[in-house]
């Protein structure tokens, strides 16, 4: 009796503590490694599927918003990885899941930042509840069969001087030279998409 | 064995339920209330350092900028926190993501503003990847995120996203009474 008491005691202690760590944890996210084909809108109301994209060598998916100062950060450099890729089949694509921000918002954005890459809209943040996207700005790179093949920030720095990882270009370098990327998954301090 | 059962429930009510009886410790820190803010950098060395030196206290971190709304609007329940612990077996700090070129123009006047009294560190972008896979290999890197170590050092809460003072309060108080 003294013996099942004593381990029905542990039990309990092991039971108390799990409860109190997972119940914190009940949000952390796991990386997905692929995703469903998807329609969105882009600001103009022209609809984008990712299949109009598969025969693309890579497909750049950018989660980035309107107000965030790290986003914003990246603005110029959005376009120029776009101007710099657009002619090697490398397909970009903005996603706004931001709830607070409206086409009208992401138009006016794009106007002022002379983004030539499209901008879709995802209302009720679906598409970024797939990818499970959680900050702003969030890059994936797809391949022909929606794999995610790189995942992660644009660089290493907020400040393009201070940049001593260019991790999203590296990420296409490899693909486009039919190699394996290196450096699959980065994180950097961004901020929280706003959800319904 | 029926009231051993009984005897387990109860005991798990009153962990969770009754978390205000604390031994009380001095939890001073190092801006003592005085007018001078020094927010230092800070990297994964010197955050492990601080998760294991506990000297009995549990860890308090709140992650956090100046451009992060949700952090802003947090950020008096943090400090209301900091104050009521300030004599439990309670140890405070924040990790600031601001860029280090932004704290004399937007970081000290905000701790100002606040009056805040506990070690502000800030992460220079070159560690944050380092610094996030430390504090959880799950999380992506979006603030605010809240993080509990108990007195030996080991992560027991992982709050993502923004929260008031009584969700903090109750997440204090059930790793202060393991």
């Amino acid at each position: 009796m003294k013996k099942k008491t004593i381990l029905g005691f542990l039990f309990f202690i092991i039971l108390f503590t799990s409860f109190t760590y997972f119940n914190s944890l009940g949000s952390s996210l796991k990386d997905v490694t692929k995703v469903e084909n998807f329609i969105l809108k882009d600001y103009n109301g022209k609809s984008h599927s990712l299949s109009d994209y598969e025969k693309s060598k890579a497909i750049v998916i950018m989660f980035i918003a309107t107000e965030c100062p790290v986003s914003n950060a990246y603005n110029t450099r959005m376009e120029k990885l776009y101007e710099t890729y657009k002619d090697k089949e490398v397909a970009f694509l903005g996603i706004n899941s931001n709830k607070q921000e409206s086409v009208e918002d992401i138009k006016n954005h794009a106007k002022e930042h002379s983004f030539r890459f499209p901008i879709l809209k995802d209302k009720n943040n679906i598409i970024a509840d797939k990818f499970e996207a959680s900050v702003t700005p969030e890059i994936y790179v797809l391949n022909s069969n929606f794999e995610v093949m790189y995942h992660g920030r644009i660089d290493n720095s907020r400040n393009e001087s201070e940049v001593s990882s260019k991790d999203l270009d590296n990420a296409l370098n490899e693909i486009l030279n039919g190699k394996k990327v290196t450096n699959q998954r980065t994180k950097a301090f961004g901020c929280t998409i706003k959800r319904v | 064995m029926r009231g051993s059962f009984f005897l387990y429930i109860i005991l798990f009510l009153i962990l969770h339920g009754c978390s205000d009886h604390n031994k009380v410790k001095d939890a001073k820190n190092d801006n003592g209330g005085n007018e001078t803010y020094n927010v230092r950098t800070i990297d994964v060395a010197g955050l492990e350092e601080i998760i294991d030196n506990r000297e009995g206290k549990i860890l308090f971190i709140n992650v956090w900028a100046t451009w992060c709304v949700p952090c802003v609007e947090e950020f008096p329940d943090v400090v209301r926190i900091a104050n009521d612990y300030e004599d439990k077996n309670f140890e405070i700090i924040t990790l600031n993501t601001d860029q280090v070129s932004d704290i004399e123009s937007k970081v000290i006047p905000f701790l100002k503003k606040n009056k805040v009294e506990f070690p502000v560190y800030i992460v220079e972008d070159k560690n944050s990847q380092e610094m996030i896979e430390l504090l959880n290999k799950d999380w992506s890197g979006a603030i605010p995120v809240t993080i509990i170590y108990d007195e030996a050092g080991k992560q027991q809460s992982f709050m993502l996203g923004a929260h008031d003072y009584h969700y903090f309060k109750k997440s204090i108080d059930s790793v202060l009474t393991l």
